[in-house]
Formats: structure tokens, sequence, C-alpha cells
């Protein structure tokens, strides 16, 4: 009898997890699209839109102070990035690659300047948005999962590309709540490894709620249109780089919980991905630059990260290089692409 | 790992970020060398028109804003270096707007003429620049005595196509918060009167038949400033005083000036 109601206790524990894990995922995927419009709407009090066309020098006279503002914050959320990375401080990293993402929110807020309304968030954007190059096309590496998935659909007259954003953020956002949920039962019972619930698929759920979830807000900025005449570079880069900066410190904290609880966390990693099972001669050839670089199966120090970061950075963004040279997609970009379902027109 | 090892890798990705940066940045503008591509212009409208050898002039009415479109076209290879466009008419005011263009965008002069020039006709000189090339076109117009009657009403139906653009159109990013800068047009024409609205983004031309109903048509067409020479959508109201439903309509093939 205590074995039946131990498990009922255990099953009632469980649904109301998971119902406190769904409630709360569909509450934030409602608040990622609808709270950036609203207050794009307040913050358009304090930063109006400007016609660039129409009044250029009002334009000029406002980045006349942006630029600086800009490049500033770029400086800032690099410093927290570097030195949360080479000290293992793991806030000033977590900070710092939030900030880095935090401007992609701009692109729900529709206007002919780039910086009006919610807009302004993009104020560190401003040394990647240069008129004559797009820098910030230097993560379209990063669309190719993307690509990959909606293509085919498209082919067959379906287009999916909204709904692939929504599912993006709702189930990264899932996958986060699913995560915490565990990790503050684990420690409520004093656990030094949390490797059960979601952890036994994946040694990160939160780090990778969080990469799922900021792809979906990526894909949807990018297809945010465009006032005419306008463009919309999408935020590549950003999601990319802070996505890179999040597997860093999964990595520093893999190798923290290495030295704090080794043979436990060890037989742990040998059964759980590091972020999803893939297969090993993929996760093989992922790794391969790494390898190369530290002489050793993974990064253990400050330093190794960085070097782990810079390696990858700029593998991933020689590989988006062609896109920006060819220009593609030509026309309005990714808000565009691929274009009229075959058969619309 | 030992410093020169890190210092000796952030080298190197340093390194090759700042190629890709240099690569990204040069490639595109390989075309753009040239700051003294050959252009012309063109200037809509035709002012004067020569029909079977006399000039016939277009009419304007002291403050009315006459707005004339001008774009380029370049003679080589297209360039990505923008031609300024500026203008000169004396005995009447000039404001540009979008005054740097490329091939494919829309420059527009307005000219307003003051109470000073009735009976004259006013030349307009326009020029395009680019590097040491120029363009020029001159253009002419007469001013006529005349004030605009036609304000009032002309916003009142301006309001009933708004409200229905922005509950059927939101595509157009028309709402009833737009702002409209309203100028007569065609003062001399009478059984349609005609009206220009400019928001930032749209060019309104408003004409409506002064008829009784049900043959009080209404009509609209727009144009996207600055990269349309002509109107993209049209519509109308069949009879203003039966409160008829805005319908879409063929589109006016050229502007209305």
């Amino acid at each position: 009898m205590q074995a039946v109601g131990v498990t009922r206790s255990r099953a009632g524990l469980l649904a109301g997890i998971s119902l406190l894990a769904v409630v709360f995922t569909v509450a934030l995927t409602f608040a990622t699209v609808e709270l950036p419009r609203t207050l794009g709407n307040w913050l358009a009090n304090y930063f109006p839109d400007i016609h660039p066309m129409i009044e250029p020098e009002r334009v000029a006279e406002f980045m006349v102070t942006a630029r600086p503002v800009g490049y500033a914050c770029l400086g800032i959320i690099a410093v927290l990035i570097v030195v949360g990375l080479l000290t293992g401080k793991r806030t000033l990293s977590i900070l710092g690659s939030f900030a880095f993402f935090l401007p992609t929110f701009g692109y729900f807020f529709a206007s002919m300047f780039f910086l009006a309304g919610l807009g302004i968030l993009r104020v560190p954007f401003i040394p990647f948005w240069d008129p004559n190059v797009n820098l910030m096309n230097l993560g379209d590496i990063s669309y190719l999962p993307y690509m990959a998935l909606i293509y085919p659909f498209w082919l067959g007259g379906i287009d999916i590309r909204e709904v692939l954003a929504w599912i993006a953020i709702g189930a990264g956002l899932l996958i986060f709540a699913l995560g915490t949920i565990a990790w503050f039962y684990g420690r409520a019972q004093k656990r030094k490894t949390v490797d059960f619930w979601i952890y036994k698929y994946t040694r990160h759920p939160q780090y990778l709620g969080f990469t799922i979830w900021s792809y979906g807000v990526m894909l949807f900025a990018a297809q945010q249109p465009v006032v005419r005449g306008g463009a919309n570079p999408g935020a590549s880069l950003p999601w990319l780089l802070t996505s890179l900066v999040v597997i860093c410190i999964a990595l520093a904290e893999e190798s923290r919980m290495r030295k704090e609880d080794s043979e436990r966390y060890s037989r742990y990693t040998a059964s759980a991905p590091f972020m999803l099972h893939i297969p090993k001669f993929v996760s093989t050839a992922i790794t391969f630059p790494m390898r190369l670089a530290l002489k050793k199966d993974r990064p253990e120090t400050g330093k190794e990260l960085l070097a782990t970061f810079a390696v990858y950075a700029t593998l991933l963004i020689l590989l988006s290089l062609p896109f920006v040279l060819l220009d593609w997609p030509q026309g309005i970009g990714w808000s565009g692409w691929p274009g009229y379902l075959p058969g619309t027109l | 790992m030992s410093k020169r090892r890190l210092a000796g890798i952030l080298g190197s990705c340093i390194t090759v970020i700042v190629a890709i940066v240099v690569i990204a940045t040069l490639v595109p503008g390989c075309g753009e060398g040239d700051q003294n591509s050959a252009f012309h212009i063109d200037v809509i409208p035709e002012t004067p028109q020569n029909i079977d050898g006399v000039d016939i002039f277009k009419l304007a009415i002291p403050e009315q804003c006459f707005v004339f479109l001008v774009t380029i076209t370049d003679e080589g290879e297209e360039v990505e270096l923008p031609v300024t466009v500026s203008a000169e008419a004396p005995g009447a005011e000039v404001i540009i707007y979008h005054a740097a263009i490329l091939e494919g965008e829309v420059a527009e002069v307005v000219v307003v003429p003051t109470q000073a020039s009735v009976g004259q006709i006013i030349e307009v000189t326009i020029t395009g620049t680019r590097g040491n090339v120029t363009d020029e076109k001159v253009c002419r117009f007469e001013v006529a005595e005349g004030e605009d009657d036609r304000q009032e009403y002309a916003e009142e139906l301006l309001d009933r196509f708004v409200s229905w653009l922005a509950t059927n159109h939101s595509e157009l990013g028309i709402t009833q918060n737009t702002a409209w800068n309203g100028t007569t047009v065609s003062p001399i024409w009478l059984v349609v009167s005609h009206y220009l609205f400019f928001s930032e983004e749209w060019e309104l031309h408003l004409e409506w038949h002064v008829m009784v109903p049900p043959h009080d048509w209404a009509k609209i067409d727009l144009r996207h400033r600055f990269d349309e020479l002509a109107p993209s959508y049209a519509f109308e109201i069949s009879s203003v005083d039966a409160n008829s439903e805005p319908v879409a309509i063929e589109v006016p093939e050229t502007v209305w000036r």
C-alpha cells in the first residue's frame, strides 16, 4: 500500500510539474512576441520614427550620438563575455551574451528608421550594420537548418516559416522550463549532479532551451516584413555568437562538475548527450577543430574556453562568407526567402 | 594552455576575421569605383508638351505644390554611387525630397509658386550630379490666378478612403494616424476635381466626379514615394452619396499632374 501511495504521489508531482512547465511555456511564448510590440509603442514616444529619405539630416544628427554609444555598448558586451570566459565567472558571460542577443527584439517594431521605437535596442548592432556591407549576415550559416526544414514544404506548396519560428520558441521555453524545474528539484534533494527527468536526454537543458528559443526569435526577426525600400538584415551573427558563448559556458560548467563530482559526473556524461543526441561521426567532425587547437578532448581552463570560442566563431563566420559575397538571398533578404509559394502566382 | 599558444590562436582568428570583413567590404564594392559614371536624368511630368507644334504648359496656382518626379538611368553598368539632385526655380520655392538617388529610386522636386508669379512662366532647372558628371533638364509651367477651394471636401473623402484602407489593406501601413499633406492639382479641371496627398511613404491622388448621385464617384491611386514612378494601387467609391464601399480598380499607368 505504501509503495502504491509513493507511486501516486510521484505521478502527481510529475503531472504538476509538467502542467507548470506547459503554463510557463505558453505564457512566455506569448510574451516573447507581444511584449516587444507593446514596449516598442511606448518607446516610440521617446525615439520617434524618422523617414531617412525625407529627413536624412535628422537621421545623420541622431547617428552622431548613437554611433559612439553603439560601439561603447558592443565593447562592454565583448569585455563581459571575454572576462567571464577567462575568469570562469559565469554570470558575466551570461549577461554579456544575453545583452548581445537582446537587440534582436528591435526587429519586431516596424519603422522607417532602424533605431525608432524598440529599434533603439539595436544600438549595439550599429558596428555591424553598415550601409555598404552588411556584417550582420556573417552568421547566415545559422539558417541552414531553417532552409533544410522549410524548403521541402515550400516545394509542396506549404509555408511553415512562421510556424517553425513559433515551434522553436515554444519548444525552447518548454525545455528550459523542464530543465529549471528538474534542477530546482535536484537542489532541494541536495544532489550534486542532477541526472533525472529531462537531464537524462540532455546535460544542459536550460542552455539548450535558450539556444532553441533564441533561434526561434532570430527566425521571427528575420521574417519581419520591412517597409518598402527598406531591408531586414536579420540577426544571424548575434545569435551565432550568443549560442557559442552559451556552449562555452556549458563546457565551463562541465569542467567544474568533473572536478567536484568526478566519478558520478563521468558516468552521467557517458549516458546523456551534451546538448542533443547526434551520431558519433558528426560529433567527431564538429569537435575536430577544438581538438586540433587544444590538443585535447575538451577545454578546461578559461584560456582554453576563449580559444575554443574564437576558433568556432571564426570558422562559422568563414562558412557564412559566401552568403555575404553572393548577397544571398537577393531582394529583400530572409524575410522574403524562398519567395512566393509555387502555384500562388 | 600557455599564453603564447592562446595568443597564437586568438591572433590567427582575428586575422582571419579581419580578412573576411575586408573581403566582404571590398567585393560588393568592386563595381562602385567609378565616381564619374555617365547617367541621364528623366523628369515627369513633361511640361511644356509640344502638341502639333504648339507648347502646352501645365498650370499651377500660387501656393500649389507642383511635384516633379526625377529618376536616373546609368549609361554604363549600374553604379552604386548615388546621383545628387538639385533644382532652381526663380520666382518659386523649391523643396527636394530624397535628393540622392540610385537607378530605380525617385527624387521629388517640389516647386511652390508665389502670388507674385501669377501670369508668368516658372522655369525649373533640375540638375543631377555624380562626381564630375552632370545632367540637366529644364521644365516650365504657367502660374494662373486662383485659390484652393477644394481642400475641405478632399480631406473628407480622404478620411473615408483612409479608414477603409487601414482596415482592409493593413499591408500598406496606412492607419488612421497617418499624417497627410495635401495640395491641389489641375486647378482648371472642373467636372472632375483632383487633389494630391503625401504621407511619409505614399502619394495619394484623389479625384472625384462633381455630379449628382449615383454618378458621384471618387477614386484614389497610390504611388509608393521614392521607389515608384507610377501608382501601384487604385480604389473607387462608386457613389459617395450612397456610401458605397471602396473597391479595387485598374491602376492608372501614370501619376496625375
